[in-house]
C-alpha cells in the first residue's frame, strides 16, 4: 500500500483532502501534517512513497521542504499543490517537484496525478528495468555544457540571455537545438536564428530539454554490430513523430513537453542497441521472427520495453516527469488513468500515426491499426477523432 | 627854493672878506639838529644798505632802477645829513635856509628808502622762505614714487623727479631736462602722451585721471594714472602743463580679478537654470535672476521685484507654507527641497521646490536667499507614478488575494465532494435498511439479508461518516463565510475613487485593509489588533488612506519577513492600534522587524527611496503616505524605531475642524 503525506498550512484544507479521499482508504495510506517541519518529522518517522506540499507556508516553504525531502529520502515522489503563483517560488520549485498541481484542484484530478505517479514509480522499479539498468552499466555522462544549462535553469535569478550563451558554447548543442525549435513541431511563426529568441519564445525549460535531447541522441553511438541505417532510422521516426504530436489537440501548456517527449520517446532502443547490443539484436531478431512490434519483442525477452528504459534514464538525467511518464507508457497508454488528451495519449498517438504513415505514407484508411491498437483507441475515448488526427499528420507532412 | 640853492647867496663863498678880517663869531650847535642829521645819516646808510642787497638780487632793467634809486636815496640823505649838519651849526648872522622844502624832500627819499626797505625785507623774507619752501618741495618729489614733471609747451621737461627719471631710464632727473617723451618712449606712446599735452595746452582745461598704458625702463607694460594741469603765467597765458602720474598696475591687475570675479559669480546668478532669488522677510523681494523671472512668468527681474511686495500672498498659493518655511530656516539656518505651490504673474500655479537660507546680520534674521526649481510636470509625474504604485500595489494584492480564495475554495470542493460520495453511501446503506424492513414487514427477513447490510455498513464506515459529515458541513460553511468577508473587503478596499473626503469609520476601513492584505502577512506574522471603540468618524478620503495603512502593514511584513527565518523566531508580530486623543485620531502600526537604521532614517519619506532589491519596490509607499496623510489631510507621521528591535508608525489625523500645526510631532 502506498504512502501518501499531504503538507499545508491550512488545516482545514487537510481537513477537506482526508475526507475527499476517505474512499481511496484501502490503497493509500493517508498522512496528513501541517507546515514543513512537521512533515519533516513524519518522513523521518516513516518513508513516504508520495509527498504532496504547498508552497506558501510560514516558516518551511513548500520548496525548501521537498528539496529536504529529495536529498534525505530521493526515492519518494514530490508534488506540489499550491494556489500560489510566485514566479520566484515555481522556479524554485521545478528541480524539487516532479508534478505541479493547481489549487483549487478537484479531487479527480488529485486522485489521477496520485495513481500515475504510483504507477510510474512502481514501472521504473521494477526487478527486470532494474536488471537491464544494471546490465547496461556505467550511462553516459552528459556534458558540461548541459549541467551547467541545467544549473542556470534552476537559479530563478538566470536571464534568457544568460542560457542562450552557455548553449552557445557549443556548436553542435546550438546547431541541433536552432534546427529542433525551428521544425515544425513547434509551430513558431517564423524562423527562429538565435538562441536567445528561441528561448524567448519556448521558454528555458523547452530550451533545457531540447539540449537534453540534442546530448542524448548525441552520446549514444551504436555499436559497430548495429547497421548505421538504424540510428538514421531512430532519428528520423523521432522526428516524424515529435512533427504529428506538434499537431494534435493537447492542451497549450502541456504541448511543448509533449512535443519533446515524442522527440525521445524511442531513445530507449538507442540505448539498447548501444549498451546490450547482443540482446537487442535477439530482440529484433525475435520480432522479425514472430511478426510482433520490437516492443513486444523486448517485454517477452527482457520484461520490459524500451519505453521504459529510455523513460528511466530520461527521469535519471532530470527530464520532467510528465515527459517521462509519457515516453514510459507509450506503448501502453492504458496503464494510466487520463483526464483529457493529455501528453501521454499524445505520444501514443502519435507514434501509431508515424509507423502508419512510414508504411503507407499516402493512405488514408487506417487499416494498419492492430487490435490492441483499436481497443486501445477505444479505452481513451479517441477511436472516433483518429481519422481527424490522420488528415492532420498528413497534411502536416505537406 | 631852487634858485636859492643855486645863487651865490647862498654858496656864500665866493665873495667874501679877507682872511685877516676874520672875526671870532660866537656860535652855538643846536643839538637837536645835530641829532637829526646824524639820524639821518643813519637812515640813509641802512637804505643804502638795504637797496644795495636788492641791486645784486636783480637783473637788468630792474638792477639799472635799483640802482639809481639806491644812488638817488643815499645821494639824498648823504646831502641832508650834510644840510642839517650844518643847520646846526648857528652863527649869530642870519642865513636863510629853504629848510623847510629841503626837510620834505629829504623826508620824501628817505621814506622811499624806508619803505622800499621795508618791502624788501618783506620780500627776501619771502625769498627766503621760497628757497626754503623750493628746497622742501624738491625733497617732496624726489622721494614720492610717483611721476612729477614740468614741461614747456614744446613738450620738454622743464622739472622731472627722480622716479620719473629712474622709471624712464635715466640716471638722474637732470638729464631729462630739454628732452620730451619722444626720446624715451616708444613712438606711439609718446605721440599719445604728446597729444594729451597739446590737448591740456591748448584748451588750458586740465585732464584728470586718465589712465594710459606705458612702458617702464625694462620694456614691462605699467598701467599710469595721470593728471597733467595747465601752468599759466601772470597773463593767463598757457606756458606749459604740470603732471603727476602714479603706477597703477598693481591696482589695475587687483581691479580686472575682481572684476572678472565679479563677472563670474554674477553669470552664476545671472545664468543660471534654477531660479535664484534673495527675498526680505517682511515680504518684499531683493533680488531675482533672470531663470526666476522665466519660471514665474514676469517680464524683466525689475518687473517682478516691483510687482511682489507680500511673497505670502502673491507668491505663496498657501501663505502658511512660507510662515512654516521661514520657522524651520529660523531653527535650522536654512530648508531643502521645500515644496509648496506658487502663483505666475498670471495668476497660473505650479509646484516649485526651494532650497534657500536665512541670512543673518547682528544675529537677526535680515534676509533669505535661496533657489527655486519648478517641479509642477515632475510632480503630475510623480502623481500618475501615484496611480500606477496603487495599481502595481492591486496587482500584488490579487496575487494574494487569489491566493486566498483559493484556499477554502480547495477544502469547499473536496468536502462536497465528500458529502457527495457520503451520501452516495448512506443511500446505499438507506436502501439496504428499507430492504431489511421490507422484508421484516413481509417476513421475508433473513440472516443473509442481514449480514450483506452489515457488510455494507461496515464498508461504508458509517462512524466514520458520521463524525466526519457536520464538521465537512461546518467548515463548509465557514470557507464560505471567509470568502465572503475577503470579497467583501475588497469592496471596501477599492472605493470607488472619488477625490472627495467623506466621514469614515477608520477601524472598520483598517480592518478591511488588514483582511484584504492577509496573504501578504500571514506567514510571517501574527496579526493584533486594538481599536480604540470610542474613535469618531474622521474626514478622510477613503481610497488614499486604505492606500496608507495597505502600504504600512505591507512594510511591517516586509521587515518582519527579513527577521523571520534567520535564526529567529518563526513568526513575527504586527500590531494595530487606534487611539482617540483629545485633539487627533492616533494610528499606530507597531512591527517587530528589523528596524529603520539610523542612517537612512532621515530619507525614508523622500519619494523613490527605497533600501529593496530592484523589483522589491519602488521606493513610493512611505513618500505616498506621508503625501497623502500631511499634505492632503493635515495629519502628520512619524515613527520610532529600534535597530533589531522593530518600528512603529505613528499617523495622527486632526479631528473635524482642526488642523495639526506643521511642526508638531515631527520625528
Amino acid at each position: 500500500m502506498k504512502r501518501i503525506l499531504f503538507v499545508d498550512d491550512e488545516s482545514k484544507i487537510l481537513d477537506g483532502i482526508r475526507r475527499m479521499l476517505h474512499a481511496d482508504r484501502e490503497r493509500w495510506d493517508l498522512q496528513f501534517a501541517v507546515g514543513g517541519e512537521a512533515a519533516l518529522r513524519a518522513c523521518e518517522a516513516g518513508g513516504f512513497d508520495v509527498v504532496i506540499s504547498d508552497m506558501r507556508m510560514p516558516g518551511m516553504d513548500g520548496a525548501t521542504l521537498l528539496g529536504h525531502i529529495r536529498d534525505r529520502f530521493p526515492g519518494t515522489v514530490r508534488i506540489v499543490l499550491s494556489g500560489y503563483s510566485d514566479s520566484g517560488l515555481s522556479t524554485r520549485a521545478v528541480p524539487v517537484a516532479h508534478r505541479f498541481l493547481a489549487k483549487p484542484c478537484n479531487g479527480v484530478e488529485l486522485q489521477a496525478t496520485i495513481e500515475r505517479v504510483c504507477i510510474l514509480q512502481d514501472l521504473l522499479s521494477t526487478a527486470e528495468l532494474r536488471q537491464v539498468v544494471g546490465s547496461i552499466g556505467e550511462l553516459p555522462s552528459l556534458s558540461s555544457t548541459y549541467t551547467s544549462l541545467q544549473q542556470a535553469v534552476r537559479n530563478p535569478n538566470t536571464s534568457i540571455p544568460q542560457v542562450a550563451e552557455i548553449i552557445e558554447r557549443d556548436m553542435g548543442m546550438s546547431a541541433k537545438v536552432l534546427q529542433l525549435v525551428n521544425s515544425a513541431f513547434f509551430g513558431l511563426a517564423q524562423t527562429v536564428t538565435t538562441l536567445q529568441s528561441a528561448a524567448s519564445y519556448l521558454g528555458m525549460e523547452t530550451i533545457k530539454n531540447l539540449a537534453l535531447a540534442s546530448e542524448t541522441f548525441r552520446v549514444f553511438a551504436p555499436d559497430s554490430r548495429i547497421p548505421q541505417s538504424f540510428c538514421e532510422s531512430i532519428q528520423r521516426q523521432a522526428h516524424r513523430t515529435a512533427a504529428i504530436a506538434g499537431t494534435l489537440p493537447v492542451a497549450k501548456k502541456t504541448r511543448d513537453v509533449t512535443v519533446v517527449s515524442a522527440l525521445l520517446h524511442n531513445i530507449g532502443s538507442l540505448i539498447l542497441a548501444s549498451k546490450m547490443p547482443d540482446r537487442f539484436c535477439s530482440t529484433l531478431a525475435r520480432a522479425s521472427e514472430r511478426g510482433c512490434e520490437d516492443f513486444e519483442a523486448e517485454e517477452e525477452l527482457l520484461g520490459i520495453s524500451h519505453a521504459e528504459i529510455g523513460a528511466y534514464l530520461l527521469g535519471l538525467w532530470g527530464f520532467p516527469n510528465l515527459a517521462v511518464e509519457a515516453i514510459a507508457h507509450h506503448h501502453h497508454p492504458t496503464r494510466i488513468p487520463h483526464t483529457d488528451f493529455d501528453s501521454s495519449v499524445a505520444v501514443y498517438v502519435a507514434d501509431l500515426l508515424a509507423h502508419e504513415l512510414e508504411v503507407h505514407p499516402e493512405d488514408s484508411t487506417g487499416s494498419e491499426l492492430t487490435e490492441s491498437d483499436r481497443t486501445c483507441l477505444k479505452t481513451l475515448g479517441i477511436s472516433g477523432r483518429f481519422t481527424e488526427f490522420r488528415h492532420l499528420a498528413l497534411e502536416s507532412r505537406n | 627854493m631852487c634858485r636859492y640853492l643855486l645863487t651865490r647867496d647862498f654858496l656864500g663863498f665866493a665873495q667874501g672878506p679877507p682872511v685877516n678880517e676874520l672875526m671870532t663869531i660866537p656860535a652855538t650847535y643846536d643839538y637837536r639838529l645835530v641829532t637829526l642829521s646824524v639820524v639821518i645819516a643813519f637812515i640813509a646808510s641802512y637804505a643804502a644798505l638795504e637797496l644795495g642787497g636788492r641791486v645784486t638780487a636783480s637783473r637788468g632793467g630792474a638792477r639799472l632802477a635799483w640802482l639809481i634809486g639806491i644812488a638817488c636815496a643815499m645821494g639824498a640823505g648823504i646831502w641832508s645829513m650834510h644840510y642839517f649838519g650844518m643847520l646846526a651849526y648857528h652863527l649869530p648872522i642870519r642865513v636863510a635856509v629853504a629848510s623847510f622844502g629841503i626837510l620834505v624832500v629829504t623826508l620824501l627819499f628817505l621814506g622811499f628808502g624806508i619803505l622800499t626797505s621795508l618791502v624788501d625785507r618783506r620780500l627776501s623774507t619771502q625769498h627766503l622762505i621760497l628757497d626754503d619752501e623750493r628746497i622742501m618741495l624738491r625733497a617732496l618729489i624726489d622721494n614720492v614714487p610717483d611721476f612729477m614733471y614740468v614741461k614747456d609747451t614744446q613738450g620738454r621737461f622743464v622739472i622731472a623727479n627722480v622716479h620719473s627719471a629712474r622709471v624712464m631710464g635715466a640716471n638722474s632727473p637732470e638729464e631729462l631736462l630739454g628732452k620730451t617723451d619722444f626720446d624715451f618712449y616708444p613712438r606711439e606712446l609718446a605721440v599719445a602722451f604728446d597729444a594729451d599735452e597739446q590737448a591740456v595746452i591748448g584748451s588750458g582745461e586740465p585732464l584728470f585721471n586718465r589712465e594710459e598704458k606705458s612702458v617702464d625702463g625694462e620694456g614691462n607694460t605699467i598701467y599710469i594714472l595721470t593728471t597733467k594741469v595747465p601752468l599759466r603765467d601772470t597773463n593767463g597765458r598757457v606756458t606749459g602743463v604740470a603732471g603727476i602720474g602714479r603706477d597703477i598696475s598693481d591696482r589695475r591687475k587687483m581691479e580686472n580679478t575682481l572684476r572678472e570675479a565679479e563677472r563670474r559669480y554674477r553669470e552664476i546668478f545671472d545664468e543660471a537654470i534654477v531660479g535664484m532669488f534673495q527675498s526680505a522677510p517682511e515680504g518684499r523681494l531683493l533680488s531675482v535672476n533672470p531663470a526666476m523671472v522665466r519660471i514665474c512668468g514676469y517680464d524683466s527681474p525689475e518687473e517682478m521685484v516691483a510687482s511682489i511686495t507680500d511673497i505670502s500672498r502673491q507668491f505663496y498659493v498657501n501663505s502658511k507654507r512660507r510662515e512654516e518655511a521661514m520657522l524651520v530656516m529660523d531653527k535650522l539656518g536654512g530648508v531643502k527641497n521645500f515644496e509648496f505651490e506658487a502663483f505666475r504673474k498670471d495668476g497660473s500655479k505650479i509646484w516649485v521646490t526651494m532650497s534657500s537660507r536665512a541670512v543673518r546680520q547682528n544675529g537677526v534674521v535680515a534676509s533669505y536667499e535661496g533657489m527655486i526649481e519648478d517641479i509642477t510636470e515632475s510632480k503630475l509625474m510623480r502623481s500618475q507614478l501615484f496611480q500606477a504604485q496603487k495599481l502595481e500595489s492591486v496587482g500584488q494584492l490579487a496575487a494574494g488575494i487569489a491566493h486566498e480564495i483559493n484556499t477554502p475554495t480547495q477544502y469547499i470542493g473536496d468536502n462536497v465532494r465528500f458529502l457527495k460520495d457520503a451520501f452516495r453511501d448512506l443511500e446505499k446503506v438507506r436502501a439496504s435498511y428499507e430492504r431489511i424492513l421490507a422484508a421484516a414487514q413481509n417476513g421475508t427477513l433473513t440472516s443473509e439479508t442481514v449480514r450483506e447490510v452489515t457488510d455494507a455498513l461496515k464498508r461504508t464506515d458509517a462512524g466514520y461518516l458520521a463524525e466526519e459529515i457536520p464538521k465537512a458541513i461546518e467548515q463548509t460553511l465557514e470557507g464560505i463565510d471567509r470568502v465572503s468577508k475577503l470579497v467583501g473587503a475588497m469592496k471596501e478596499f477599492s472605493h470607488p475613487d472619488t477625490k472627495e473626503k467623506t466621514l469614515l469609520d477608520l477601524n472598520h476601513s483598517i480592518q478591511c485593509t488588514i483582511t484584504v492584505a492577509r496573504n501578504e502577512w500571514k506567514y510571517v506574522a501574527d496579526m493584533e489588533t486594538d481599536f480604540d471603540p470610542s474613535l469618531p468618524p474622521i474626514c478622510c478620503q477613503p481610497g488614499e488612506f486604505n492606500q496608507v495603512i495597505l502600504n504600512l502593514i505591507v512594510n511591517a511584513a516586509h521587515a518582519i519577513a527579513d527577521v523571520v527565518g534567520k535564526g529567529g523566531p518563526a513568526k513575527g508580530k504586527i500590531k494595530v492600534q487606534t487611539l482617540d486623543c483629545p485633539e487627533w485620531v492616533e494610528i499606530r502600526i507597531q512591527d517587530t522587524g528589523t528596524g529603520i537604521p539610523e542612517k537612512v532614517r532621515a530619507r525614508i519619506f523622500d519619494p523613490f527611496f527605497t533600501t529593496k532589491e530592484i523589483g522589491k519596490g519602488t521606493g513610493q509607499g512611505l513618500a505616498i503616505a506621508h503625501s497623502v496623510v500631511v499634505d492632503k489631510h493635515d495629519g502628520s507621521i512619524h515613527f520610532e524605531t529600534e535597530d533589531g528591535k522593530g518600528t512603529t508608525f505613528i499617523i495622527r489625523l486632526p479631528k473635524a475642524g482642526k488642523a495639526l500645526a506643521a511642526g508638531a510631532a515631527s520625528a
